[in-house]
């Protein structure tokens, strides 16, 4: 059974999210300061951190930052819990290198699924800056391989260098020929009978990494200038 | 004249040349005034006439008296015998004195500048002659270089003075003006017990409590997220943990009002920090406005259209713009019509543009305005298709803060488009 830490001062809503997520084969820690939290992180082992913002001794990210220097406890992956539109939001969570972020007040099912996807990745040792993430979809640069929700997808040489080129410049609009010019520039081994059309290619993308291809959510077609890997995924 | 200095020091200057000038007149008047210079010739000439005018005095005696009275009055004398023969004279006549001019006059007589003449029983006539003002001028156009030279003098000395006392003013409006920049903690330094000293004073307590109050909010705004979203997150919490099927409408209707709940709280907090002005959020990054369109429109199951295909970029804060686009869409889905929502964009005269269109009821024409106040609602819009009034307002906060604006249009054949004009990237 997995474990996990779960730090947050609001002690009515942690007994709640500590049932639920015990009802989902979890096993639940609760540490309400960071002091505490640091106390249980030195008695047991855990396989994930789920860690509030705000705590009356300390801020979430001050304690992240604290853990990640011991070796020990660097490995563990620590989701975010933050309230939208905090000054001390998403955004400076995921620098600091949290795995992900979940926005209070949350949909249990959905932080259920992102725990599961998170320790679905744990296993992985690739570097972080290696990595792009967006959201529930993950590029690793170095092995070249795609995940959505952990899972591994497929895709040609030639479509993944496109898929990258954008997602490198995701919420930048480019144009078919920008797209066709990036992918054969990275491509090492260029093959003009593989450079159809770029419509193609899109196509055969988002099937692999849509949840609904008909309904695209992460390549998104601009009608007159082209496409934008989106930036804001989920 | 914009510098106070300058204008306290030409009062200064200024004065001091009247002074001045009002010293060298008077000056000169009572030199003028003085009895010595200042002798009317005929007052005396019955007492000259009676020691010249006996005829037994021989010309050497004569020649004395006018001499005596040359050095009394200051006035030179000539005595013409009645055929015109200089029989006397005493002191300095003016160098261009036309002698035979005098021969030509008979009886009394004065010329305007300060010459006399008199004829005696006997023929003979005597010609005073008032002394030039040469020495005199020139003794008092010294002293008026004097006076200027004090004055010059003064003023050289008044201006560090002066200038001493505007620099404090100046320092006090660099404070003020720091201040009101957005440096909370920017305080004068207060010296000396004047007035000056007095109004730093004042503007240090003011300041000190405006800081104390936008720090009270700024704490407030920081924690009012927080605090009012962890009810929302006990409630969404425990609704899941109600017994009976997930899929109950009762459950449905909770989940979708503390969705409402929580997105007001956001827009509420959003538009308080907008509104005070808190520039240190405002982000400052190249953000591709087609970009942000297209994933928004997403969402939304909107068409987006980039007729020309340009870049369209633009400077400012993505997520604000992005919250601006989702408000313009939001608010189309809402009470748009189910036609569905077109999205075009493009540039144009130094501008970005987009426009969210829908084929909803359309706003009336007086309310296109209005529609973008705090907690304005349109007068047939029914309360149960949510929302409170606070997107529109937002948009048009950021357009704002972004440098643009934004406005509803009616649309040709029946619905209406919202356009927000942003400046492009460089512009």
């Amino acid at each position: 059974m997995p474990r996990i830490l779960l730090v947050d001062d609001d002690d009515r809503l942690a007994s709640m999210v500590a049932d639920y997520l015990r009802g989902n084969q979890f096993d639940v820690c609760h540490a309400e300061t960071g002091g505490q939290a640091k106390v249980e992180l030195q008695k047991q082992t855990f396989d994930l951190i789920l860690l509030d913002l705000m705590l009356p001794d300390t801020d979430g990210i001050t304690l992240f930052r604290e853990l990640q220097s011991q070796p020990s406890v660097r490995t563990i992956p620590v989701i975010m819990l933050t309230a939208r539109g905090d000054p001390t939001d998403k955004v400076i969570g995921l620098e600091v290198g949290a795995e992900d972020y979940v926005a209070k007040p949350f949909e249990p099912r959905e932080l259920l699924a992102r725990i599961r996807v998170v320790l679905r990745r744990g296993e992985r040792a690739a570097p972080m800056s290696d990595i792009l993430r967006f959201g529930r979809l993950e590029i690793d640069r170095g092995s070249r391989v795609v995940w959505v929700d952990g899972e591994e997808k497929q895709l040609t040489s030639y479509q993944f260098d496109l898929m990258l080129a954008m997602a490198e410049r995701a919420g930048r609009v480019l144009s078919r020929e920008t797209l066709a010019g990036l992918a054969r520039e990275d491509h090492h081994s260029y093959d003009p009978a593989l450079d159809r059309s770029v419509d193609v290619h899109i196509a055969r993308i988002r099937s692999a990494i849509e949840d609904n291809p008909k309904h695209p959510r992460r390549i998104l077609t601009v009608r007159g200038a082209g496409y934008v890997f989106a930036k804001a995924q989920h | 004249m914009s510098r106070l200095y300058l204008r306290i020091y030409l009062a200064v200057f200024g004065s001091l040349i009247v002074f001045a000038l009002l010293a060298g007149l008077s000056v000169f008047a009572g030199w003028l005034l003085e009895e010595d210079h200042y002798n009317p010739f005929p007052d005396r000439a019955g007492e000259i006439a009676e020691r010249i005018l006996p005829a037994s005095k021989t010309p050497e005696e004569i020649e004395r008296e006018l001499e005596f009275w040359q050095e009394r009055t200051g006035f030179a004398f000539i005595l013409l015998a009645p055929d015109g023969v200089v029989l006397a004279e005493a002191g300095e006549l003016p160098r261009r004195f036309r002698i035979d001019r005098i021969r030509e006059r008979d009886g009394p007589f004065w010329w305007p500048r300060g010459t006399f003449g008199l004829t005696f029983e006997d023929g003979r006539k005597l010609v005073a002659i008032r002394p030039r003002f040469g020495r005199p001028t020139s003794r008092s156009f010294g002293f008026f270089a004097i006076l200027i030279g004090i004055a010059i003098a003064v003023a050289i000395a008044a201006y560090p003075v002066v200038r001493q006392l505007t620099r404090r003013l100046e320092r006090l409006e660099q404070g003020v003006a720091e201040f009101g920049g957005g440096n909370l903690s920017a305080r004068v330094d207060i010296a000396g017990r004047d007035e000056i000293a007095r109004l730093g004073k004042t503007f240090n307590t003011s300041a000190d409590r405006i800081e104390a109050l936008l720090l009270a909010h700024k704490t407030l705004l920081a924690n009012a997220s927080h605090e009012l979203r962890s009810p929302l997150s006990r409630l969404r919490m425990a609704l899941e943990r109600l017994p009976g099927s997930n899929q109950g409408t009762a459950q449905a209707e909770i989940a979708r009002n503390i969705e409402e709940l929580d997105q007001l709280v956001e827009e509420i907090l959003l538009a308080s920090r907008l509104q005070a002005g808190n520039t240190g959020m405002l982000k400052d990054e190249r953000v591709d406005l087609a970009g942000l369109l297209a994933e928004e429109c997403a969402a939304y199951d909107a068409e987006l259209n980039v007729p020309d295909g340009s870049d369209i970029i633009v400077n400012g804060d993505a997520r604000l713009l992005r919250r601006l686009i989702r408000n313009l869409l939001e608010n189309a889905a809402r009470y748009g019509g189910d036609a569905g929502i077109e999205v075009t964009a493009g540039l144009g005269a130094g501008e970005a543009w987009a426009k969210v269109c829908d084929r909803g009821p359309g706003v009336p024409e007086d309310e296109r305005e209005k529609i973008f106040e705090p907690f304005y609602r349109m007068k047939q819009a029914a309360e149960s298709k949510g929302g409170v009034g606070l997107g529109l307002a937002l948009v048009r906060q950021i357009a704002e803060k972004h440098g643009g604006r934004v406005r509803c249009l009616a649309r040709d054949g029946g619905g209406s488009c919202f356009e927000v004009r942003l400046p492009v990237h460089g512009a």
